[in-house]
């Protein structure tokens, strides 16, 4: 029994910097690749993820979201804060949300990835084009954030994946050491 | 052979024919026999033939290396001649040291980006953003060794800037159809104005940007919906969404244009009076001679006049 809580503490500190180390790699990934398409906002999927992960501590989840939050205000060249407040309250929501009514699951997960875009895409649009009054801020509003959120969704699923690989062979899931104590 | 002796060098018709028949056995053997030694030699010389393998292959490598390092030596050669033609070309500015474009803001419709100098630098927000082929945006958000660009797609960027041509002036702005398509536009030009396509336009200048700074060539003009004053297309000389290197003008010189005084409404008639006065003696400054010529003739007619 006190193994098996040392090495849960150990895979949740290397889960916990794996965690980290994804959200670096998506912003290098998301401010430097130069593509035609809509770039997907990873570091979003990535906090709504860790959130559904990791909802037995909501504080890890917050701090979590507000880190991703952090950089994608440095990615977008929003103001510092803006995404990080943003995400640091989306996450803490869906991590709590999660706790106390929904399972673990991808739909579940994707039906509020999709929300949490959603508010980070309407604020964004709402600070950053529509106050201004620019010409044509509905094509804006069509053309770039409307695909920057399918495509934000849709990548979610492939961190979804990620997420639940790391939770599988680092012990993320609790049901998994649950299920261990049952068969012994 | 008595013959063959007397033939002056050449082989004798016999000898001939048997080469003829000969040789292709000779080469078959020939590269048979290669083949074989060399196979042979393969198997002797095989870690030989290793370590001369993986000595080369380790010299490519820092051939390679060094390819890259040229390169590099290169575009920082390229990148400093450039500065230094435009040091020579504009004496009175101020360049930052050259800045690397180190992110791209995503999903941005205006192309605004990173660049690796910031107020460590002497950069400034509102310096201008150039390259040796003209003006690229203004910098915002000026952080120690960083600073974002806002690019002249950006409709918060807008430039005073004249047409070579005919000196018709506007202001240089961007809007989200029009970056998408890599143009900016140039408004606020008098609707009676002579500009056209093919019009080079350069910056007019103020406190924030130097004067003469290429910004780009008209492509269309049309009148604006109101109907009071034209717009213009205008293709950037450089396309911000793909420079990589760029330089920031950090100071230049600039003479403030004179301030105009202020109009005063009068309260009074002695007010006008006085002002009429003032206005009479400002003209008079300004022709100083021929005022004082008027006044000495009057006097003398005067003088005339009294002496009989």
């Amino acid at each position: 029994m006190d193994r098996k809580m040392r090495t849960e503490k150990r895979n949740l500190i290397i889960r916990r910097i794996l965690y980290f180390f994804l959200a670096a790699t998506s912003f290098v990934i998301i401010s430097t690749v130069r593509t035609t398409l809509p770039m997907p906002l990873l570091l979003i999927n990535l906090g709504v993820c860790a959130a559904v992960f990791e909802y037995d501590s909501p504080v890890y989840c917050s701090v979590y979201g507000g880190f991703c939050g952090l950089l994608l205000d440095i990615a977008e060249n929003t103001l510092f804060c803006f995404n990080g407040i943003i995400l640091t309250f989306c996450c803490l929501m869906v991590a709590l949300i999660f706790s106390c009514f929904l399972h673990r699951k991808l739909l579940n997960f994707i039906l509020l990835d999709f929300g949490v875009i959603i508010v980070q895409a309407a604020l964004h649009y709402l600070f950053y084009y529509l106050l201004w009054g620019y010409d044509r801020d509905q094509a804006i509003l069509m053309e770039i954030f409307i695909p920057e959120l399918i495509a934000t969704n849709i990548a979610g699923i492939a961190v979804f994946g990620v997420y639940k690989l790391i939770g599988h062979f680092l012990g993320a899931v609790r049901e998994h050491y649950i299920e261990e104590q049952t068969g012994m | 052979m008595i013959y063959s002796v007397t033939t002056g060098g050449y082989a004798d018709p016999a000898s001939d024919l048997w080469s003829r028949i000969i040789s292709p056995f000779q080469r078959l053997s020939t590269s048979i026999s290669d083949k074989v030694s060399s196979s042979l030699d393969m198997l002797a010389n095989a870690e030989d033939y290793y370590n001369e393998n993986q000595r080369l292959q380790s010299e490519i490598n820092s051939l390679y290396n060094e390819m890259i390092d040229y390169d590099r030596l290169k575009q920082e050669n390229e990148d400093l001649r450039a500065m230094l033609e435009l040091s020579e070309e504009y004496e009175d500015f101020t360049f930052s040291p050259p800045c690397s474009v180190i992110a791209r803001t995503t999903n941005d419709p205006y192309a605004s980006f990173t660049i690796d100098k910031g107020y460590s630098s002497g950069i400034e927000p509102g310096d201008p953003v150039v390259t040796s082929e003209g003006i690229v945006g203004v910098c915002y958000d000026v952080a120690e060794n960083t600073s974002g660009v806002r690019t002249l797609f950006s409709p918060k960027t807008a430039i005073g800037v004249y047409s070579l041509r005919t000196r018709t002036t506007g202001i240089i702005e961007g809007g989200y159809e029009l970056a998408a398509e890599g143009y900016c536009r140039m408004s606020y030009i008098d609707k009676n104005a002579d500009i056209a396509a093919g019009d080079i336009i350069i910056t007019s200048g103020s406190a924030s940007y130097p004067a003469g700074q290429l910004v780009g060539v008209v492509v269309e003009t049309a009148m604006e919906d109101s109907g009071l004053s034209m717009y213009a297309v205008v293709k950037p000389a450089v396309n911000p969404g793909a420079v990589s290197d760029v330089f920031v003008i950090t100071g230049f010189d600039y003479e403030e244009p004179p301030a105009e005084e202020p109009e005063t409404v009068p309260a009074d008639s002695d007010n006008i009076a006085e002002e009429t006065d003032i206005y009479d003696e400002a003209q008079t400054d300004e022709e100083p001679e021929t005022a004082d010529a008027e006044e000495t003739e009057m006097t003398e007619v005067t003088e005339e006049e009294l002496s009989p």
